[in-house]
């Protein structure tokens, strides 16, 4: 009864309500955005560097991978080295640089061998000799290539110098998805071979990729992926070396203002819902002392009328539960889509990955700061003087 | 002279006195009296003479500052809040002077009130609202809200409510002071009628007319400062 | 000059502590930071080597240089250093090239018709007005600046929210008086004013109390992120028409829902006003 006494008192007020409803649903729309936000980032950048399917990265010291335009001098060395480790399965050195083709720039990744996971063939065949080469979709349109195609490749800056420049025949063999790509970005695959020719680096190698060997399900230990990072950094100390977490740890530093900021916002959002919730009960029973004394003098005991006082709470907190629920899923998608705008960001990159979790963390946060806001007022009322109150709305 | 076992109010020299502000306000003083079981009390005097305060008492919702207090053989003064409250539900009845329905509960839902806190079970509950509303005069009324009803409707609704635990004691505080005469002395009916079924009630009234239904009627006098 | 070749200088700087100066060691310039984060001062002699290789070349501090606030540079963990173009390129062994030529005009030079003039000839190379440079690459700004503005408009509604509840609160207080004045034959336009009125002025002091609040987080802001990321870039400023933004707000929801909440009440029963 007292839930249908206290469902009443809060339709009382429907216009009040509505509001309170609406501002409450807000606040816990964004809590769920924020506690999203702050996850999903590190989800998307462990899922996409886990997706690469190789655990430990050795790069030029003090570079992140394709950070900078610095190489490995001596990447074959630095690989064999490597892969003497019991627990390495295999390596792949990686050499980035900028071709040319009709003078457009084509961002190229020389690569050896076969049996790597950085790129996804998702037509033809992968590179076998060193004239093939792969391109991604935005490349394809860009050239208006197909498979079986020949290209006239180039390096350095456009313009008449290129003209003078000898140009490097590759036949395009397959049509690739590399996890990695801006929005936008024309990729290639070559052969390692060719960019050190074409860049005049031979042996060089933008860092190089490791792939330790796995139990089942192609999974390895983070201790052991440190372990051989760690091992490999010994070897090498004039080197960088990351496990993906420890990569995740460098790239912190940039994730930090959004973490920072979703956590400010959390709290605002928590402090709104309880302030809301305090305010609004806290004046409704001012509103029926009168009532509320009645009820005492009629024999209501003090925890009756303060579980009414929590009910109304509760209830405030359900129907904006529901309200912010999907308020915070919709609001989830726009703001990802505002964030992912960013030319710096990965196309696969996301900011806000709209996951039941998180909502209902939320949720239940809210609800915690609303049922302790009540608190006060449900006590207030509770402890109300009987026979003063019966007296001074008599006056 | 009523049997001590017969008696549901026994006062002795009981006081109250309030704090205000700074200063401290005897609203009773030095009051004797008993109630015996089936009377019908009525409280006359003049308004701040401490009728309500009385009341308040009898009624177990205040507790006297002196003297001996004694409803239904238990000391209130010993008594802890909890040990009050279910003597309001169970055994004592209020009716005020501005009713104090809930305003959001229909006239069948006030009177239903209690009993559910009192842990009455569904049906009996239903029954018996309906019975009561019925005999206060208000079975066409039971889906009606407190602002759609009159000022003696509302007062029945209160009295109905009043019965709701099927108390031994019922207090009404001035019932007929919001009221016109005529509704007044319909009310007043009800309250004899209900008394003569066997109910204890002690009333506070202005009203001389309404006093003489009584068995006694008690003069108070505001305390002399 | 800065020559952009990251690889020349990240992380790569061994602080020497002798004071053994090379007689041909070049001179160079580091960022300020390098001087607390390494223990050096001008004169010391430091030695730099390139990523992945092995040979090193020693460079005399000759002293330390605090680049202006940069936005795109907060979360930047490399140091900065400057030396003579000549030097770089014999270091890095990259003679007679450099990444970008950055040009001054003379007074009332038209920068578009050169840039017209250069992009013309096919040199092998593109020009850009400073400006477009600045606007492409402040894009991840804009980015997270409607970022801001969007989560902005979400706190200002739910704001607006919050105080048309409270609004709503108020004058429903108000309730048993106004149905009292309104039996005794006070005119609904004093009734307005005196209620719209004190709606207006609560959610004013509310806004003053807000934009007061503002003003303290955001000096909080500053201290942390400066300290944080080692910059004086200005994180958050309260402009004049943020606080106009609230005042106005505040007034605004203050009018229409103290009007709505009064015009209610002056439609329903008065019985049920004055709580009878």
């Amino acid at each position: 009864m007292m839930m249908r006494v206290a469902f009443r008192n809060v339709v009382r007020h429907r216009l009040r309500t509505l509001f309170t409803v609406l501002a409450l649903s807000m606040a816990v729309a964004l809590l769920a955005d924020m506690l999203m936000l702050s996850r999903g980032m590190e989800k998307t950048f462990y899922r996409v560097l886990s997706s690469v399917g190789y655990e430990v990265r050795v790069c030029p010291r003090g570079t992140l991978p394709f950070a900078t335009d610095a190489v490995l001098e001596e990447s074959s060395r630095v690989a064999t080295a490597v892969e003497k480790d019991a627990r390495v399965d295999r390596t792949l050195r990686v050499l980035g640089t900028t071709l040319h083709v009709d003078s457009i720039p084509l961002f190229t990744m020389g690569v050896e061998g076969e049996r790597q996971s950085l790129y996804r063939v998702v037509e033809g065949h992968d590179v076998v000799s060193g004239n093939d080469i792969l391109l991604n979709r935005n490349a394809v349109t860009a050239f208006h290539a197909t498979i079986g195609d020949s290209l006239q490749l180039r390096r350095d800056t456009a313009g008449a110098t290129l003209a003078f420049e000898r140009a490097r025949s590759a036949r395009v063999v397959g049509i690739i998805e590399v996890a990695f790509d801006l929005p936008g970005q024309r990729t290639a695959i070559l052969p390692i071979a060719t960019v050190q020719e074409l860049r005049g680096e031979p042996d060089a190698a933008s860092f190089v990729l490791v792939k330790l060997k796995s139990t089942d399900n192609n999974f390895v230990p983070l201790d052991q992926q440190r372990s051989v990072a760690a091992s490999v950094a010994r070897q090498f100390p004039n080197l960088s070396v990351y496990s993906v977490d420890e990569l995740m740890s460098a790239l912190e530093r940039q994730l930090a203002y959004f973490k920072q900021f979703s956590l400010i916002l959390s709290t605002i959002s928590l402090l709104v819902t309880f302030l809301l919730v305090a305010v609004v009960l806290t004046i409704g029973v001012g509103e029926r002392r009168g009532e509320i004394a009645a009820l005492r003098s009629m024999g209501f005991r003090r925890r009756s009328i303060q579980s009414m006082i929590l009910s109304e709470s509760a209830l405030l907190l359900a129907m904006s539960a529901v309200l912010g629920s999907v308020l915070g899923w919709l609001l989830a998608g726009y703001l990802d889509h505002i964030l992912t705008q960013s030319p710096s960001l990965p196309a696969g990159y996301r900011f806000f990955i709209p996951s039941w979790r998180e909502i209902l963390m939320a949720v239940a946060l809210s609800g915690v700061a609303g049922i302790i806001a009540a608190l006060l007022p449900a006590i207030q009322a509770a402890r109300i003087d009987i026979p003063k109150t019966l007296h001074e709305e008599v006056v | 002279m009523p049997a001590p076992d017969d008696l549901i109010i026994r006062a002795e020299g009981i006081g109250k006195t309030y704090r205000m502000g700074s200063e401290l306000v005897d609203a009773v003083q030095n009051v004797d009296l008993s109630v015996a079981r089936g009377e019908f009390v009525a409280l006359m005097g003049p308004s701040g003479c401490g009728k309500t305060t009385l009341l308040n008492l009898f009624g177990c919702i205040d507790v006297p500052t002196s003297g001996s207090l004694q409803v239904f053989g238990e000391d209130v003064a010993a008594m802890k809040e909890k040990r009050r409250a279910e003597l309001r539900l169970r055994r004592i009845g209020f009716v005020f002077q501005r009713f104090y329905l809930l305003p959001m509960l229909t006239a069948f839902e006030n009177v239903e009130l209690p009993m559910i806190e009192a842990g009455t079970p569904r049906r009996e509950r239903s029954e018996r609202s309906r019975n009561l509303l019925e005999r206060v005069g208000l079975s066409h009324r039971l889906k009606h809200r407190p602002h759609q009803l009159s000022g003696g409707e509302m007062q029945r609704v209160a009295i109905a409510r009043a019965l709701s635990n099927q108390p031994d004691l019922i207090i009404a505080d001035e019932p007929t002071g919001e009221l016109d005469r005529k509704t007044g002395a319909s009310i007043l009916a009800l309250i004899k009628e209900l008394q003569t079924g066997g109910l204890t009630v002690i009333m506070a009234t202005h009203d001389p007319h309404a006093a003489e239904l009584g068995h006694r009627v008690i003069e108070m006098e505001a305390v002399r400062t | 000059m800065s020559f952009n070749h990251k690889s020349c200088l990240i992380a790569c700087i061994l602080a020497s502590a002798t004071a053994d100066v090379a007689a041909a060691a070049s001179p160079i310039v580091l960022e300020s930071r390098l001087a607390g984060e390494m223990h050096l001062a001008a004169g010391d002699t430091v030695s730099l080597r390139l990523p992945g290789t092995s040979s090193s070349q020693q460079f005399v501090v000759s002293g330390f240089y605090t680049p202006p606030p940069d936005p795109a540079g907060i979360s930047r963990t490399s140091r900065q250093a400057w030396m003579p173009l000549t030097d770089l390129e014999h270091f890095s062994a990259r003679n007679d090239r450099v990444s970008r030529f950055v040009l001054s005009l003379k007074a009332g030079a038209n920068a578009d018709s050169l840039l017209d003039a250069l992009n013309s000839t096919h040199l092998g190379f593109r020009a850009y007005h400073a400006r477009d440079v600045a606007k492409q690459s402040s894009q991840t700004f804009v980015v997270i600046s409607n970022f801001h503005k969007a989560i902005s408009i979400l706190s200002i509604l739910t704001g607006a929210a919050f105080l048309a509840a409270i609004v709503l609160l108020q004058v429903q207080e108000l309730r048993r008086s106004l149905g009292v004045l309104r039996v005794i034959g006070i005119s609904k336009r004093r009734i307005y004013t005196v209620v719209i009125g004190e709606t207006v002025l609560l959610a004013n002091v509310g806004a003053a109390a807000g934009v007061g609040v503002a003003f303290l987080v955001s000096r909080m802001v500053n201290s942390y992120y400066r300290s944080y990321f080692a910059t004086n870039l200005v994180f958050s400023s309260i402009e004049g028409w943020h606080v106009i933004l609230a005042f106005g707000i505040a007034s605004l929801v203050g009018v229409v829902l103290g009007s709505i909440a009064t015009t209610y009440l002056f439609k329903s029963e008065i019985n049920e006003v004055l709580g009878r």
